[in-house]
């Protein structure tokens, strides 16, 4: 419940305060903008997923048939939006329940139903991304996509960026530039190279809608705004300096300090240096062109997108110029107005919820789907931003807040509220977060120092306070630098981490972080970077509290590893090469075998048969399933990936992991990782295929860098006592104890003056290059002199690039300003202040406690840098070791020092760690021996005798072979281009085809022109491939058979019979042991006799004499009919079943077995596979 | 407001009169081996295997979950789904042939993919037919990078020591293929199939598992594969008269997988101990004790179906007035079908009904029930019950074990 609490379950929860206003005025009026601004736990989602039901339910009654066609409901995260048609449904359920409004009235519980059913079917209720996609789906044929493309396939993604890269840099035209940028700009580990550069700068690109020319003119500004112009003397690079300082006795010092041998060297390399960067910026974008159209072609040719490209081809089609944007030409307008006018005339009501993580290039293009006569209700808190990474501009929210504008449009009806309740944490959590962020958001130097302006409202919390601390600080000592392993934890165990995992191990044991039934609540402890996690996660192991690590990399886990690594080698499992890969780096248990794999020369079969008595089991039973891969592999070449990576899986035991040979959290979590694997895959592969080969190079970019991959899934709590996650991996969750671990960490260590490659809103800047010779001469206010990149872990690189130098750290100018041109500080400025958003998101996760690792004295301070200084002041932190109450405007609020019992012994929770099904090895020989679920009468016998042999021939449905099918010598019949089946089953089909036409005896006798019909049609049929001779033996094989048929007590009685039906089904079960079988027959004839009597015939051709076997196969076949006829009829002893053989012999089989023989050959039938699986 | 008529069509459905259970997993593999644990332990507890059924609304998300999941527990499923005849060896070979006869010229991967799918020449009798995957590795780590027509390739194999005998042989058989017309087409690859179910269908048996799993789709693919072979004969033929095709095995191999992709055929499966697993569409005759119903969230059952028709005119041809009475609307502009699919699998369970769902992705996706449980009055099991069923134990869960009758063997 996040809005405000019901008395019962059953109660409806109104809208109070600054939600109702905001709900009022939404519905007072038809059209217009309206905003919520949220504190944390305020329950924005729950406004937004209320006016959608109300407006669906108003619809309807006014007349509207589709409701739901004319509403949207969109958000940012995904998993919130999956919240959103459930949370309408049961919102429109209970409003006419509870009689919420006067509509309600209006409308039965029938109505509701198929509102609700019409709910379900609603076409913009989802992510921002999702309503897009529905957009780009009426036109991606139209722009190139053979079909709508996947989107966000973050692997495919990766090889279109590499392909392009490969391209233009095979390319000639652009060969001299990209050897430029790879020598200006080489790959390092923690610099981006020429391909991450030009990704990056697509991306940006389309998120802003601009051609590259612009693109270049906004590099070059950049650069514009670093140097004035090229230096001509060192007076020029003096004032530079006076002017980025922000103190012009700067310029004058550095001409003072600086010999003059030393400013002519600076001078002659930063004119070098000015020039070069005009050359890579220039190559940059001469590549960035090309690069674009292989991006364009290739993003066709993978069909695949991102969601940036989504948006980004949805603005550029409305607004008409993908033609210069996107090279797409014939654009046909009128299909396009039509396209914009339906989802116009459609979208009455737009409801945007976290509308401060809209991008720009999403706010773009739903501002082609709005007009000024719909309703726009957005709610968000630009103080949760944190995704300004990922081009979030929450700017547009506060625009929309503050003047009206929004979607383009400027709101004639404009109506803002700010509602402050928040419903998540408890008052004294609110009071603390209160303490800290409010001179955070209100320090110009801090949280205000960006663009934004973060207009802060103190936190109301609803819910009732507690008796105990919720507010806890974990106090330690230590004269280490803040942020580093030795602060967090040292050797002698008396860090941070140490302490905060102590204090929190004791509460677990005494009760503060238990609930009232003594269990353990659920305590996350959040990041601002995964730097120290390892650290953290040492020092916990070590107060045996059990950490899972929801930043753990899927891609990183060992079980994946090693089997993408068995994929890899599948793809030659004949090279040597790959097989020494696989056994020296696959970590599939065989790595103590790399010295006999190489006298064996990394042939595994020599290896197992050579050296089979020193192997070990676990190394024995590898060998052979790698084998066993080996010898199947062309399945994998057929199936999907999914598939054949399951099948790997299964051979190998990955998930079960007999041999303990990984290192995972627990066995459950090595299974998760597996099936969040194979889901991926499937995910990705949709209806295509990949081969290994093609699988291999498609996770190539993760295998090589697992944090670009997507995280390890999260299993049920209940392995694990902690959960370690970034901030951003927490952003709109919440947890019973939030701790905020490495609040010393230092904010300027990463920032724009350490990348080479910065956005920020409308200003993009490429780095100088690297590669410029540049003497190592300090200048005043610089470090790093004129330029230095390989100075990556100072607060500077040099005069040249941004800083994250405060300018009072250096000269008298303002405490609030950092070292450096104006453009590219603004950039520094805005992810500053980020950084104090995410304490603030931090903070606000926590619901009943809070939980905070401070040092009991800290120097020197730097609370420009750290969280840690906001939070000991927050706090009113001295250092004593006693707990003690805050004073605060609100009241007071008890801070709890290292206030859990040291003496408490924890003992774990029953952890059960669950070893499910899931974890034991399968072995498919254990299945069920194959029984034949359907008999035929026919074939029995045989089948029945040796099931083994026949259930081949069984199972293709072909006849079960016995002596019955050779020819005798005396058959005048030349088989050549047919066999005796074909000859059976022709001269069946004629006799059945005589029967059912009436042709009278006296024609058949004679041979006539109708028999001779029948002969030709059904050989011309079944044997359309046989030569004359062919035919000729087998009319006069037939003509001997008929001749016999005529004689027949069969046909004497077609001649005498009431009715006569040919090839009629007969079915039956037969059920043994539990096993049940079914029994299809079908006879050829069944004659019904004048008497009551019905004649049950089979005709058998006999190309040879019979043998015992072909005798017991037809008693057993009639004896079959009259079983199945003993349970359909009670008058099953007037049912007479008989087999009449024709040919070489002429012989009639009646019933003589009882028909409990059926029972008997299905009980022998059993026994004889029960006997083969024993046997094996 | 809204007529009867139409509110009917989104009217409750009858609840079943028999016991109903719920069990809710995290994701949907754990729904799957929780399913399979729950039939295995209806097995245990000696309940025939043909009172048991297994139902989802579409096999295509579930087939492999539950494939695997019962693997795990030791039982043998059987999806009632048509075969997909491209992801099987018969068709993979008759394609590799395809394949390696199209292009000018083909590299060592392309040449020995044939062989791989088991080619066999059509008058062996010698026991070391289909050549073993060792060989066939081993001479594509030897074979050199390049590509060559296949006259080059028999001339390399020839000359080569190195490479097996029985490779030179195919190289050679490949050489020799004619032209592809309708005739050549059909009597070439009713040879090659011929020879698979002589020598390559037995070599899937020889090392299958007791259940023959893979013998029993290997066979449904040789049987499916000599129709399309008779198809494909026709086909390329009317092609050809229609100027559709060119005279090109690359051609064959596109036709081929046209007709393969259309996936008629058999679909009924041969092992009495095997487990059903059905859509749900497929329920409306069956007649079963205990019926489990996997799938049942919000995202996919029922599930929305795309519609080329407005919204609007749907529903007023839904709603039948006026003029619209007279047009007849489609099952799929509700949600209808998956809906009385839903009721025919309430009706075909005649002693139990247990219906699971997930309840996040892999990513931590929250996935809401079906609104389909609001019909049902339903038991829940627990976590902790879950849990012990999916043990190799399988501990039926105490609602469950109150659906079966008394007389079946028990563990008590």
């Amino acid at each position: 419940m996040t809005e405000t609490e019901s008395a019962t379950d059953d109660e409806p929860v109104e809208l109070k305060g600054a939600q109702k206003r905001i709900r009022d005025g939404f519905f007072a009026h038809d059209s217009g903008l309206f905003t919520l601004s949220c504190v944390p736990g305020a329950g924005k989602s729950t406004v937004a997923q209320r006016l959608a039901p109300e407006e669906i339910l108003r619809r309807y009654v006014n007349g509207d048939a589709t409701p739901e066609q004319h509403v949207a409901v969109i958000t940012f995260n995904r998993d919130e939006a999956t919240d959103i048609i459930p949370e309408i449904c049961e919102q429109l359920r209970a409003i006419v329940k509870h009689d919420l409004r006067p509509i309600a009235s209006e409308v039965s519980e029938e109505e509701v139903e198929l509102l609700i059913q019409r709910i379900h079917q609603a076409p913009y209720f989802g992510t921002v991304d999702s309503l897009l996609r529905g957009v780009l789906q009426e036109f991606a044929t139209e722009i190139g996509f053979n079909e709508m493309p996947s989107v966000g396939n973050g692997a495919l993604l990766a090889h279109v960026h590499e392909d392009c890269y490969d391209r233009v840099r095979g390319n000639s035209t652009t060969k001299t530039e990209i050897e430029l940028l790879e020598a200006a700009y080489p790959e390092e580990d923690y610099a981006a190279g020429p391909s991450e550069l030009l990704e990056n700068a697509v991306t940006y690109c389309r998120n802003r809608r601009l051609t590259t020319e612009a693109f270049r003119r906004n590099l070059k500004a950049t650069r514009d705004a670093v140097y004035d112009d090229k230096p001509k003397s060192f007076e020029e690079i003096a004032d530079t300096i006076g002017r980025v300082v922000g103190n012009a006795d700067f310029g004058n010092r550095a001409k003072e300090s600086v010999t003059e041998s030393d400013q002519k060297e600076l001078v002659a390399a930063d004119k070098a240096l000015y020039e070069s960067w005009d050359s890579s910026i220039d190559a940059f974008c001469d590549v960035l062109t090309r690069y674009r159209e292989e991006y364009r072609a290739l993003t066709r040719e993978y069909g695949v997108l991102s969601h940036t490209d989504v948006a980004y081809l949805v603005a550029s089609y409305f607004e008409g110029d993908l033609d210069s944007f996107d090279c797409v030409e014939n654009i046909n307008r009128e299909r396009q107005q039509r396209i914009l006018q339906r989802y116009q005339s459609r979208l009455q009501s737009l409801i945007i919820d976290e509308a401060q993580d809209i991008s720009n290039i999403q706010h773009a293009a739903l501002s082609y789907l709005a007009h000024p006569g719909m309703r726009v209700f957005a709610c968000g808190d630009v103080l949760q931003s944190i995704y300004l990474w990922r081009h979030a501009e929450p700017g547009l929210f506060q625009s929309a807040t503050d003047d009206g504008e929004y979607l383009g449009i400027n709101w004639s009806t404009h109506s803002k509220e700010t509602a402050t309740t928040t419903y998540r944490c408890v008052p004294d959590i609110a009071k603390a977060v209160n303490e800290i962020v409010a001179p955070v958001f209100n320090d110009d130097a801090r949280g205000n120092i960006g663009d934004l302006d973060p207009e802060f409202s103190p936190l109301e919390a609803a819910r009732n306070s507690s008796e105990e601390p919720s507010v806890h600080i974990s106090a330690f000592s230590s004269l280490k630098n803040p942020g580093s392993p030795e602060w967090s934890n040292p050797e002698d165990g008396t860090g941070e981490a140490d302490k905060l995992a102590k204090h929190l191990s004791n509460g677990l044991a005494d009760g503060t972080f238990t609930d009232p039934n003594n269990d353990p609540l659920g305590i996350t402890v959040l990041f601002r970077k995964r730097a120290r996690m390892e650290d953290y996660e040492a020092a916990f192991e070590d107060e045996r509290i059990r950490v899972r690590n929801a930043s753990d990399n899927l891609f990183g886990s060992p079980t994946v590893q090693t089997l993408l690594a068995v994929c890899d080698w599948l793809i030659e499992p004949g090279s040597p090469k790959k097989t020494r890969q696989l056994v020296k780096e696959g970590d599939i248990g065989l790595s103590a075998l790399t010295e006999v794999f190489k006298t064996e020369q990394w042939d595994i079969d020599a290896v197992a048969e050579n050296h089979g008595p020193t192997l070990s089991e676990s190394q024995h039973r590898i060998l052979t399933e790698l084998q066993w891969l080996r010898d199947h592999r062309s399945t994998v070449e057929i199936r999907p990936a999914s598939v054949y990576l399951e099948d790997i899986i299964e051979r190998l035991a990955l998930r079960a992991d007999p041999d303990d040979l990984f290192q995972e959290l627990n066995n459950r979590q090595r299974a998760a990782n597996l099936d969040a694997l194979i889901d991926l895959i499937t995910e990705w592969e949709a209806d295509d295929r990949y081969n290994p080969r093609e699988l291999i190079e498609l996770v190539a970019p993760f295998r090589e860098d697992p944090n670009t991959g997507p995280s390890q899934p999260s299993i049920s709590s209940e392995n694990y006592d902690v959960e370690f996650r970034t901030v951003h991996q927490a952003k709109g969750d919440e947890d019973d104890v939030v701790v905020i671990a490495d609040p010393g960490f230092s904010a300027w260590t990463r920032g724009p003056h350490t990348n080479r490659f910065v956005t920020q809103g409308s200003i993009a800047g490429l780095a100088p290059p690297t590669n410029v010779e540049i003497p190592e001469i300090e200048i005043p206010a610089f470090d790093n002199g004129i330029y230095n990149p390989d100075a990556e872990w100072e607060r500077d690189i040099g005069l040249r690039w941004a800083t994250a130098q405060w300018a009072d750290s250096v000269s008298n100018a303002g405490s609030n300003e950092f070292v450096g041109p104006v453009r590219l500080q603004r950039i520094a400025r805005s992810e500053r202040a980020e950084v104090w958003r995410l304490l603030y998101v931090a903070l606000t996760r926590a619901r009943n406690h809070l939980v905070m690792p401070l040092p009991v004295s800290l120097s020197p301070r730097c609370y420009r840098d750290r969280w840690i200084e906001s939070l000991q002041d927050g706090m009113s932190f001295d250092g004593s070791a006693e707990s003690y109450s805050l004073k605060t405007d609100r009241g007071r609020v008890d801070i709890g020092v290292n206030d859990t019992n040291p003496l408490m012994d924890r003992s774990r929770r029953n952890t059960r760690q669950s070893t499910g099904i899931a974890s034991e090895p399968v072995h498919r020989g254990s299945l069920a021996q194959w029984v034949p679920r359907f008999l035929n009468p026919s074939s029995m016998y045989p089948l029945t005798e040796d099931p083994d042999d026949n259930a081949l021939a069984h199972l293709l449905g072909e006849s079960i072979h016995t002596d019955s099918n050779d020819i005798s010598d005396n058959v005048p019949l030349q088989l050549d281009t047919f066999g005796p089946n074909d000859v059976g089953e022709v001269i069946h089909a004629i006799l059945t085809k005589l029967v059912e036409k009436g042709v009278s005896e006296a024609e058949i006798r004679s041979k006539g022109t109708i028999v001779n019909q029948v002969f030709d049609d059904i050989v011309q049929n079944t044997l359309p491939q046989s030569r004359d001779d062919e035919r000729n033996c087998l009319w006069e094989f037939f003509t001997d058979v008929v001749d016999d048929f005529v004689e027949s007590d069969l046909w004497t009685r077609i001649q005498r019979c009431n009715s006569v039906q040919v090839e009629q089904p007969i079915d039956g079960l037969v059920q043994r042991d539990g096993v049940e079988i079914e029994i299809h027959g079908t006879a050829d004839f069944v004659v019904d006799m004048p008497s009551g009597d019905q004649y049950v015939t089979d005709i058998k051709t006999a190309l040879t004499e019979q043998t015992p076997q072909t005798q017991k196969r037809y008693e057993l076949q009639v004896s079959t009919y009259a079983y199945l006829f003993s349970q359909k009829s009670t008058d099953a002893e007037r049912v007479h079943p008989t087999i009449e053989t024709f040919g070489v012999e002429r012989e009639t089989v009646t019933k003589s077995w009882q028909k409990r023989v059926v029972e008997r050959r299905i009980r022998l039938l059993l026994d004889k596979i029960q006997s083969d699986l024993d046997a094996r | 407001m809204t007529s009867p008529n139409r509110l009917a069509l989104s009217a409750p459905l009858e609840p079943p009169e028999i016991p109903v259970i719920e069990m809710a997993t995290r994701t949907r593999r754990d729904e799957a081996r929780s399913v399979m644990a729950l039939v295995g332990s209806f097995l245990d507890q000696g309940v025939p295997e043909r009172d048991i059924a297994v139902v989802v609304r579409n096999l295509e998300t579930y087939e492999q979950p539950l494939f695997r999941a019962a693997l795990q527990h030791g039982i043998t499923p059987v999806f009632w789904t048509q075969l997909r005849v491209t992801e099987t060896r018969p068709f993979a070979l008759i394609d590799s042939i395809c394949d390696a006869l199209s292009g000018e010229t083909i590299d060592k991967r392309i040449l020995l993919t044939p062989l791989e799918h088991r080619w066999t020449p059509t008058d062996c009798s010698e026991p070391d037919w289909p050549i073993d995957s060792k060989t066939i590795q081993e001479a594509k780590s030897t074979l050199s990078e390049e590509s060559h027509t296949i006259n080059k390739w028999v001339k390399r194999t020839t000359e080569s020591d190195d490479v097996d005998v029985r490779i030179e042989r195919f190289v050679h058989w490949l050489a020799n293929v004619p032209e592809p017309r309708p005739d050549t087409v059909a009597s070439v690859f009713h040879d090659v199939v011929d020879a698979y179910r002589r020598a390559g269908l037995p070599e899937t048996k020889a090392t299958d598992s007791p259940a023959l799993l893979d013998t029993e789709i290997d066979a449904r693919a040789v049987y499916r594969v000599k129709t399309l072979v008779e198809q494909l004969r026709h086909k390329f033929a009317d092609r050809l008269d229609e100027d559709m095709v060119d005279k090109s095995w690359s051609d064959v191999a596109e036709l081929a997988t046209v007709v393969a992709t259309q996936r008629p055929g058999r679909r009924e499966h041969s092992h009495a101990r095997a487990i059903d697993v059905l859509e749900a569409n497929d329920v409306w005759v069956l007649d079963v004790s205990y019926v489990i119903v996997a799938g049942l969230t919000a995202s996919e059952w029922p599930q929305e179906t795309d519609s080329v028709t407005q919204p609007e005119f749907e529903e007023a041809i839904l709603r039948g007035q006026g003029k619209t009475s007279k047009l007849a609307p489609d099952t799929s502009w509700t949600n209808g079908r998956d809906r009385d699919h839903f009721a025919d699998v309430l009706n075909a369970a005649a002693n139990g009904l247990i219906l699971t769902r997930y309840r996040e992705t892999n990513r931590g996706d929250v996935v809401h029930p079906s609104p389909l449980f609001e019909v049902c009055d339903t038991d829940p099991i627990g976590d902790d019950e879950i849990q012990s069923l999916r043990t190799p134990e399988r501990e039926v869960p105490a609602s469950v074990r109150s659906m079966l009758p008394a007389n079946l063997e028990t563990d008590d």
